[in-house]
């Protein structure tokens, strides 16, 4: 009876009786409004091959019927309660015929009996495909549990969502594994990474197909490696060492704010198994390094702090490192550092700087600035170069290095030809946008927003043209469109893919089950510094490459 | 129900002779006895019709005491249960318990545990199901009429499973954990009963497909339920008397029951990426466990429930291998009788010991729903129906409903303020236990593991029980937030959470996001009507801001500036200390901040407030506990010139000179027999019933409070 009674519930919870193709309401009144939709897919561009955009009508109705016109005046109808669902072979054949055109859709909606015909919008179909993979971390918003974590691959010309890992498969009540930053060489998946922290902690590195465990903490650095960027051909990746604490908002919106005390770039050799200093300038915040395309040039992103001696320690914040070394709180001297940061937390801007890099000796040449973000008294992130070389892309907010609790942060770009820099209005919103990544062709910005509540992030795919303007965004295709409402996990580190990553979470979970290799430090004596000067431990200079003025920075103690 | 049984078998597997014989032979047993007047009369008969009803019977018994254990006796429990619990009509809810083995029942617990918003109908639902799981024992075990008192076992022990958890209701991460195993256990036995009803080499497919198909669905139990299928196919079944040993299909259900128990787990574990392959073999099978202990005893129920079969299927077993009777105790109907009785007062001591009965529980569950509805003068009700010591939970409870009445500063301590520690299943560590811990956190501060302790349990957290909504009524909305989703992040989001997430949200004007949690509370049954009423004032700001909550937390919202801070997951720590170091001008919040500055008794903290309080209420007259403490505090360091205050002669000088004087004659009473911390708690004992309700027995004997 149970059975029963539990499979009735269960199929009037997932299906009803679908009416595939319903009747165009004769007497229905014009309207000059346009519905209100959601997700919002009005007037947005879209890829070939992307899956359909099923939405729901959110403007008061019983009832609707969207007739969609395409590829020269063929029509079709869909329709099922509020909702319109497009079977995938249908929206198949409609994508192939409107393929650098619009597809026109009118929404009839049946309020009371009486059906109103709202003003019609455009779907544009753009010429250029989009890659057929991401993937995205799905977190809770949360601010130290976590419990669940997923890194997930989504196929974009369909729903199919997988697991690339999930943490359960590995975590206890007692030792519970984060995992984060997964990153791939030139959109492939035989060499990739993502880490792990705390049980069976590490970076899960794969190289050439196979995965193996490394431990990229060594004495000399702030952390294990944080934020990855592969270099596109050489087996290398860079890193930001981070140490990062978070704090919470009494009363502001944002609730939380995520930051460094101290952070630095290394380089990590594969072949080799070794690291190196890349920028470890006690006075400089180091982060978020992104490879130019042709792998001459490393991107990142940098804010200049200096702390004070006297400082007293105002609050205590939770504080630790990718592996979940929690910071000691008799480090007295940490705790002051985390302390300046938790008051100054909002002076602390970040800019957009570059190396140049030598291929064949795999060494760096000094600093230069590309986005002066504090002179315009706001912070940049995550600077990613566009595939063609021409823009870097990156995320501008008032403050801090964590946008995705910012709302007011944005996507901005810089031409690199000009060095003019933009927001792109577009693509952004009232709520934060962060996260972002270039598809392959460079067509596609993948970026996280919180547009939607505020609270989650969700993510949405824009249209970047020739001429390098980004088109109203659209949000990632779910079946069913009711999804986001009931969704409680935030879409993070949203990545583009060419193909799938083909090893199972089991087999990585076997992989993580087993040691780490421990990484080598490698001391870079003749690998010039940002200032120009030589050895691994910077002294005091008095003007960084950049021109601007460095104040009495000291020699970093070891980390 | 035949009552042609004479022990736990179906009599037709006793008799060789077949159904017929049997009944006769029945008959016999009982009658037999009044045939042959010069034999020994029997002092206890089963009549035919008589035996027809025991099934009943027993059912109807167990029915009444679980009701009472159930819906009388833990309703507000129960109610806690369905808030800290959650089923969402939609799609999306559905396909994430599906993510996990044993989702399908989860998903049909969730729902069912629902009904508990009307603690009586979900306590009949419940029962119900209790009684179809009692019905299907006695058919797939073949439990006669006369023994149906075994079969009550499992519902006995499903029974326990539902009233033994106190604060676990908190700290379970096993969804609709209420009905969920219930629902498994009616599963399993569902199964085996259609099972049953084939023979031979279909039954042994029938099993291993048995798993197959149902190990997705529950678990751990479909291996209980193959394991006792290919047992009964093993050792014979109503029909096969004497077994015959050369039927290949009884070693073939063994085999085929074996490989699927080990094979299907592995197979669908590469399927489900949300489990540890380590954990294949017990899903399903609760465990009760924070991340420094697991209490056994919780889980013993369900293995029990997992091992009681084994008891139906012994008699039969013994049989086989003996090749003649060895259970003809069952043939006595006294025998029969008395053992039912003895075994019923046994479940009934059984329930009994499983139940958490703890009035503190009881009453922050029942303060926590009124202060939830601004039901302050109902909150303080429960809370004055208790007696006391209290947990902390209660007195912070009640000092919200008194600083929202407006009362705190005469009221406060005219409840009962001394404290207790919430009651939860304690052990001490054994020296193993305590090396692998010291070795383990040997680089950790040891005030901060809780693995360090040597009292270890579910380790109740306020942040975890009444945090959010507490920090809420106290304006701090973000911090609110952040414990029902760290809640909702380690536990699953429950109703409670999302009230409280809906609550703040609205309260900061976070609209958008509010009206995503009211979406997912309009998708649930029961909690439909009150995200409706939620929309209506999203929609309307005005109705909103003449609403109790909106008058009662907003001026407390207002006060304070946005500062980047923490609370370490202490609740009551970080509000005292936040509140008695602020001073503001909203007259709410500085009453706050005078009343927390009384519990921290910190002196030079206290005046500034209590001018300011003074300054905010000039033509009021000073509460009474003010007073109590300016004169105290004035009378202890005489810094602050109290003399021309205008103290209460009565309330506050005369009954001050007795307070120093009673206490001054019982320090000297027993400072002879006790000393130090004894002698106060001795001191305190003996004035409480004379000054209990005073600021000064609170400054001088409420000491060594642990909050948690």
């Amino acid at each position: 009876m149970t059975i029963i009674f539990g499979v009735g519930m269960m199929c009037l919870t997932m299906t009803g009786c679908k009416n595939k193709h319903p009747e165009v309401p004769a007497n229905a009144t014009a309207s000059k409004k346009a519905p209100n939709i959601f997700p919002d897919y009005r007037d947005v561009v879209v890829p070939s091959n992307i899956a359909p955009l099923n939405f729901k009508v959110t403007d008061h109705c019983e009832e609707v019927v969207a007739l969609l016109t395409y590829g020269g005046g063929n029509q079709q109808t869909y329709g099922d309660g509020t909702k319109v669902q497009i079977p995938e072979d249908e929206w198949k054949e409609i994508l192939a015929s409107s393929k650098g055109k619009d597809i026109k859709v009118e929404i009839f909606a049946c309020d009371k009996g009486a059906w109103t015909a709202f003003k019609a919008f455009n779907i544009s179909v753009a010429q250029e495909e989009i890659d057929p993979y991401i993937s995205y971390r799905l977190i809770n918003p949360s601010y130290v549990a976590y419990e669940e974590l997923r890194i997930c691959e989504r196929n974009l010309t369909n729903y199919e969502e997988k697991d690339i890992y999930n943490n359960m498969i590995i975590s206890t009540e007692a030792e519970g594994q984060c995992i984060n930053c997964h990153s791939y060489q030139n959109y492939k998946t035989d060499n990739m990474q993502f880490h792990m922290r705390q049980a069976h902690g590490g970076t899960m590195l794969v190289y050439n197909g196979k995965p193996k465990k490394i431990n990229l903490k060594t004495p000399e650095v702030i952390s294990a490696g944080v934020y990855p960027s592969w270099h596109p051909t050489l087996p290398l990746i860079a890193y930001s060492t981070n140490s990062t604490g978070q704090s919470f908002h009494t009363k502001e919106r944002n609730k939380i704010e995520v930051q460094d005390a101290a952070s630095d770039l290394i380089l990590y050799d594969i072949e080799s198994n070794t690291i190196t200093n890349i920028e470890n300038d006690s006075t400089e915040f180091e982060v978020f390094p992104w490879w130019s395309p042709e792998g001459d040039t490393l991107y990142y992103c940098s804010a200049h702090f200096e702390f004070s001696d006297t400082a007293k320690v105002v609050t205590e914040s939770k504080s630790e490192d990718v592996y979940g070394n929690k910071t000691d709180k008799k480090d007295d001297k940490l705790a002051r550092q985390q302390s300046q940061i938790i008051e100054k937390y909002m002076d602390i801007k970040y800019n957009v700087y570059r190396k140049p890099f030598d291929r064949k000796t795999k060494t760096f040449g000094p600093k230069e600035m590309v986005f002066d973000a504090a002179a315009q008294n706001k912070s940049a992130t995550i600077p990613r170069v566009s595939p063609d070389g021409r823009y870097v892309l990156y995320g501008l907010g008032n403050f801090g290095v964590f946008h995705i609790w910012h709302p007011e942060s944005d996507l901005y770009v810089t031409d690199l030809r000009t060095m003019e820099s933009r927001p792109l209005k577009e693509a952004n919103s009232m709520q934060a946008d962060s996260y972002h990544s270039w598809s392959s062709n460079g067509r596609w910005i993948l970026f996280a927003s919180r547009r939607d509540d505020g609270n989650y992030s969700r993510l949405y795919i824009s249209y970047f043209d020739k001429n390098g303007n980004a088109h109203k965004p659209f949000e990632l295709p779910q079946e069913d469109p009711d999804f986001y409402r009931y969704q409680l996990k935030s879409y993070n580190v949203p990545e583009f893919m060419v193909e799938p990553v083909k090893i199972s979470a089991q087999e990585f979970r076997d992989v993580a089950m087993g040691e780490a290799e421990n990484v080598k430090f490698k001391q870079t004596g003749s690998q010039p510094a940002s200032d120009g000067t030589t050895g691994a431990s910077p002294q005091a200079k008095g003007k960084s490459a950049d021109g601007t003025t460095g104040a009495t920075p000291k020699a970093k103690e070891s980390k | 129900m035949s009552t042609k049984k004479t022990d736990f078998r179906n009599v037709k597997s006793n008799n060789k002779k077949g159904p017929k014989t049997t009944a006769k032979a029945v008959h016999t047993a009982s009658s037999s006895s009044k045939n042959k007047g010069g034999e020994k009369k029997p002092f206890f008969t089963f009549s035919p019709k008589m035996e027809k009803f025991i099934p009943w019977i027993c059912f109807l018994l167990f029915a009444v005491v679980a009701f009472v254990y159930l819906a009388v006796l833990n309703s507000e429990y129960l109610y806690g249960c369905q808030e800290h619990s959650i089923w969402q009509n939609n799609q999306e809810f559905f396909d994430d318990r599906m993510r996990v083995v044993g989702g399908f029942s989860q998903w049909l617990g969730c729902y069912l545990t629902q009904y508990f918003y009307y603690p009586w109908a979900g306590s009949l639902i419940l029962i119900a199901l209790w009684g179809l799981i009692y019905l299907l024992t006695l058919k797939v075990f073949h439990i006669g009429n006369r023994w149906s008192a075994v079969a009550l076992a499992p519902v006995v022990l499903l029974l326990c499973s539902e009233i033994c958890l106190g604060y676990w209701m908190y700290y379970i991460k096993l969804p609709g954990y209420w009905f969920t195993y219930t629902v498994a256990i009616l599963i399993m036995l569902l199964g085996m009963y259609i099972c049953n009803l084939y023979k031979g080499y279909v039954r042994a497919v029938l099993i291993a497909l048995y798993v197959v198909g149902l190990y997705p669905l529950i678990g751990f139990w479909s291996f209980c339920g193959a394991g006792y299928l290919a047992l009964q196919q093993l050792i014979g079944t109503e029909e096969d008397q004497q077994p015959n040993w050369k039927d290949i299909s009884r070693y073939l259900a063994v085999i085929l029951a074996v490989a699927a128990i080990i094979i299907v787990p592995k197979m669908y574990y590469q399927h489900y990426t949300a489990g540890r392959v380590e954990d294949v073999y017990y899903a399903m099978l609760p465990i009760f466990q924070n991340d420094k202990y697991i209490e056994g005893s919780k889980r013993a129920l369900f293995v029990a429930i997992a091992l009681v079969p084994l008891a139906y299927i012994l008699p039969m077993s013994l049989n086989v291998i003996t090749g003649k009777k060895k259970w003809d105790a069952g043939k006595s109907p006294a025998f029969a009788a008395i053992a039912t009785v003895v075994l019923l007062a046994g479940y009934f001591l059984l329930i009994n010991y499983n139940h958490f009965d703890d009035t503190n529980f009881q009453t922050e569950l029942k303060m926590y729903r009124k202060l939830a509805d601004c039901d302050w003068e109902g909150a303080l009700e429960a809370s004055r129906e208790s007696q006391g010591p209290h947990t902390r939970q209660m007195i912070m409870g009640q000092n919200i409903a008194l600083l929202h009445l407006g009362n705190i500063g005469n009221t406060m301590f005219k409840y009962d303020n001394r404290t207790i520690q919430p009651t939860v299943w304690t052990y001490k560590k054994t020296e193993e236990k305590k090396k692998y811990d010291d070795e383990k956190y040997k680089d950790k501060d040891p005030k901060d593991i809780l693995g360090n302790l040597e009292r270890d349990s579910v380790h109740v957290n306020l942040c975890n029980t009444c945090g959010p909504l507490y920090y809420f009524y106290y304006g701090k909305t973000n911090f609110a937030t952040r414990w029902c989703i760290e809640n909702g992040v380690e536990y699953g989001f429950r109703v409670d959470d999302y009230k409280n997430l809906i609550r703040c949200a609205m309260m900061a004007g976070e609209e958008n996001v509010a009206a995503k949690y009211i979406d997912i509370l309009r998708s649930t049954t029961f909690h439909k009507e009150w995200a409706e009423k939620r929309l209506e004032l999203l929609r309307n700001r005005k109705a909103y801001e003449a609403t109790d909550e909106y008058k009662c937390v907003r001026p407390m919202y207002d006060a304070f500036k946005n500062a980047l801070d923490g609370d370490q997951g202490l609740v009551e720590v970080y509000l005292i200390s936040y509140f008695c170091h602020m001073n503001l001008s909203d007259p709410k919040f500085q009453e706050a901040c005078l009343a927390f500055a009384l519990i921290q008794k910190d002196i030079s903290l206290f005046w500034p407030r209590f001018f300011k309080y003074a300054d905010l209420h000039e033509k009021e007259a000073m509460p009474i506990h003010y007073q109590e403490a300016a004169y105290l505090f004035g009378d202890l360091e005489k810094k602050v010139d109290t003399s021309h205050m205008p103290f209460d002669k009565n309330l506050i000088v005369n009954r001050y000179a007795s307070f120093k004087n009673v206490t001054g004659q019982l320090l000297q009473q027993y400072s002879g027999q006790l000393k130090g911390d004894a002698l106060t708690r001795k001191v305190g004992e003996e004035c409480f019933a004379q000054f209990g309700d005073t600021y000064w027995w609170f400054y001088y004997f409420s000491r060594g409070v642990h909050t948690y």
